[in-house]
């Protein structure tokens, strides 16, 4: 009984209100689709933002190279191999023997003995203290020259100089090696200057880069088949 | 009076709805349309920025493909930089001797000709130790006098004088020969200014 009285009522509800209800459900199902289209617009300003992100970094990478591909003039990889020489990756005792000859012999200035300073020398950087003899103006050519003109990178801490009483000298150098490992996220941009410095050095340096490109000859046959 | 029974009269039900019915039709419908019009808004903005995402999608491939061509260039410009970065560090080791050496020199030319640069030592933070000789007094005393002046000390940042010697030569006996023979020292202690000069 209580049951049908509460139908009834409805009913009455509906009867006397349909033009409000159906005004109420219409806001309703309006408010539910700007909800609904709100939800999709928000997900593709989203996806908007991180698409123009990842597009703007990838922009100033390809920039960046692009611009560095202009600068370098394809001289990076020669650049590269003369940074390698200077810095090699792991010690190379006898580039450090040639370094010296090569600056002895560029400048006159004649080494003559070599020893490893092992309370200087640590993992990155070897320290020798080497003697040398010649007259005043070898020895400047050796000090204009020792930086770079051996192929290797090397520094002197220290340098004592007496033009009067000039004997043998002792002087320390070091040399350097290290490990390159990738740790910047972004592309580095080359600057002019960083250019013109490695022109510099090349002036300096005579290397001469084997042409890796080159087919080497094989000195004995191969078989496809061991048996 | 009679009183009259309408038939045909409704009796509002629910007092409580019907005092607001009305103002929900009439709000409602204006409500409606404007409701309506920010979803036609909303959806116009998703189809421009869904046009946008497109058109970055294409820009992301482009660029995407130009660094797959230049992924050597990139290896090299890494591997550059990085060695360069050592090489710059290991750089400031150096005492970098000539340039100072050849500043003094010329500063020394250009302040009296009896002055000779006896001995230098330079370090790698430019902190330099230099003892220049004189054959006279008055020669020491020009030097004296240029030292102090702003031209020489442009190039240091710090300089003072450490020690002042007069020395004979051995051997001298007579007044006239000590006075020939006389040495006079300066010994300077000081830092140069930085010179960023081109790599040697």
């Amino acid at each position: 009984m209580i049951n049908l009285v509460n139908i009834r009522k409805i009913r009455y509800f509906i009867r006397d209100y349909w033009p409000t209800l159906l005004t109420l459900a219409s806001l309703g199902i309006v408010i539910l689709l700007i909800m609904a289209s709100y939800k999709t617009f928000k997900e593709s300003k989203n996806d908007l933002d991180v698409l123009t992100e990842e597009v703007k970094l990838l922009k100033n990478r390809s920039d960046t190279l692009q611009f560095n591909k202009t600068l370098t003039e394809d001289q990076i990889v020669v650049y590269n191999k003369i940074l390698t020489t200077l810095i090699p990756e792991t010690e190379d005792y006898f580039s450090i023997i040639y370094a010296l000859e090569t600056i002895s012999q560029n400048t006159g200035f004649s080494i003559v003995s070599y020893t490893i300073n092992l309370s200087d020398t640590s993992r990155e950087k070897l320290s020798i203290n080497i003697e040398g003899r010649g007259n005043p103006g070898d020895f400047t050519r050796f000090l204009d020259a020792y930086k770079f003109s051996g192929g290797r990178l090397i520094t002197s801490e220290r340098i004592e100089f007496s033009g009067v009483n000039f004997t043998n000298t002792r002087v320390s150098l070091n040399f350097y090696s290290k490990k390159f490992t990738f740790n910047e996220s972004v592309v580095p941009q080359l600057t002019k200057n960083d250019v013109a410095k490695l022109e510099e050095i090349k002036k300096k340096i005579k290397i001469s880069f084997k042409d890796e490109g080159a087919p080497t000859k094989e000195e004995y046959d191969l078989k496809d088949n061991p048996f | 009076m009679k009183k009259r029974l309408n038939l045909f009269n409704r009796k509002k039900r629910f007092d409580f709805f019907s005092a607001y019915a009305n103002k929900v039709k009439q709000y409602g419908s204006v409500i409606g349309v404007i409701l309506f019009l920010v979803f036609i808004f909303t959806i116009i903005q998703t189809i421009a920025v869904r046009g946008q995402v497109q058109s970055l999608t294409k820009s992301k491939q482009k660029y995407l493909a130009l660094l797959i061509n230049d992924k050597d260039i990139e290896a090299n410009t890494r591997y550059f930089k990085g060695k360069q970065t050592q090489l710059l560090k290991y750089e400031k080791d150096d005492a970098n001797f000539l340039p100072y050496y050849s500043v003094l020199v010329s500063a020394l030319s250009s302040s009296s000709q009896s002055a000779t640069l006896d001995s230098i030592e330079i370090d790698k933070n430019r902190d330099a130790t230099f003892i220049v000789k004189f054959k006279d007094y008055d020669g020491m005393v020009q030097f004296l006098k240029y030292v102090e002046s702003e031209e020489f000390l442009n190039n240091f940042e710090a300089l003072s004088m450490a020690s002042l010697n007069l020395s004979r030569a051995s051997g001298s006996t007579t007044k006239v020969q000590s006075a020939v023979n006389k040495n006079y020292q300066l010994q300077f202690k000081g830092r140069f200014k930085e010179i960023n000069d081109q790599p040697r």
